[in-house]
């Protein structure tokens, strides 16, 4: 059996900005070493409120203003440089390392638009504004 | 058969993103463990990093470190052989995240201290593949310093093949 192994790695973050709302997108924040359109994205990770409280940014976990893991009210889509949505509404929570025996999700590596990729409510309980979906994305510089 | 998954496979295989023997390391690995003992560093200040002490045997120069694996207080509750120093529970270690960084003080990954704790991730390691880090360059910074105090502490083993280098 396999696991990936971290080649690069690095938290991004889909911010609920106003009121949270079901079914409205909510794109992934800039991270501007990631903007370059030179990152091949093979895993991602979802990282609930029990793993990481708050983000280096400063934002609250999705979740955090009522203290829980909300993993489960979310799905996310990925984009690539050419604007395919090759992950289409995946569940967060399945995404989950400790949810599925310790293995991260595997993607067939593609570079990845960041600031396209959004994430969508399918329940807004214990979800505050300004609070952030996380996500660890394992990557490797395209050549 | 040589299906397209199987390719997809094959191919991550060969280009290291995946590896096997995830839920124990190759015969040739060893283990080192690491401490970060907030009554020596101080307790963290929010956005304060903690820097590990420098240790040659985990530079990239001397060593390939395969994984990192962070203890929690569930797993062992005081830092061995100093009883005084608490490990940090899985709660708490949600407030910090671990940097590993090269030479150049580029950073090379990142990640959730949970992430890190085999027995939160169903026994499996956090697989890693470092050959070009500086270990005195890596770091802890918490995003949450609530709860944390002089008598916690940090106990990473960190796993790794030494290159044929002499020290």
């Amino acid at each position: 059996m396999e696991n990936s192994v971290i080649i690069r790695s690095q938290i991004v973050e889909a911010q609920v900005v106003g009121t949270p709302a079901t079914g409205r997108r909510y794109n992934f924040l800039e991270v501007p070493n990631l903007s370059r359109n030179n990152i091949v994205c093979y895993a991602i990770e979802t990282i609930g409120y029990t793993q990481l409280v708050a983000t280096p940014n400063g934002n609250t976990t999705i979740g955090g203003g009522g203290t829980t893991d909300v993993s489960d009210q979310f799905v996310v889509t990925l984009l690539d440089d050419k604007k395919n949505e090759f992950v289409y509404q995946m569940p967060a929570y399945s995404m989950v390392r400790a949810n599925n025996g310790g293995f991260l999700t595997f993607l067939k590596p593609r570079i990845l638009n960041l600031t396209d990729c959004y994430i969508q409510l399918t329940n807004t309980t214990n979800v505050a504004a300004s609070e952030v979906a996380v996500f660890n994305l394992y990557y490797y510089y395209a050549k | 058969m040589n299906t397209p998954i199987k390719q997809t496979i094959d191919q991550a295989r060969a280009a290291g993103l995946i590896r096997r023997n995830i839920d124990n390391m190759p015969t040739s690995a060893r283990c080192e463990s690491v401490y970060l003992r907030f009554a020596n560093t101080g307790v963290p200040g929010l956005g304060t990093d903690l820097y590990f002490k420098p240790n040659d045997l985990l530079d990239g120069v001397h060593s390939r470190i395969l994984a990192i694996e962070c203890i929690d207080a569930a797993t062992n509750p005081a830092i061995y052989g100093n009883s005084g120093t608490d490990v940090l529970s899985a709660a708490l270690l949600a407030q910090g995240m671990f940097y590993a960084v090269d030479g150049e003080r580029e950073l090379i990954w990142s990640l959730p201290l949970p992430i890190m704790v085999k027995r939160l991730n169903a026994g499996k390691f956090a697989l890693c593949d470092l050959n070009t880090q500086v270990w005195q360059n890596c770091f802890v910074r918490f995003t949450d310093v609530s709860s944390l105090g002089a008598s916690n502490g940090l106990w990473f083993n960190v796993w790794y093949t030494p290159r044929n280098v002499n020290l």
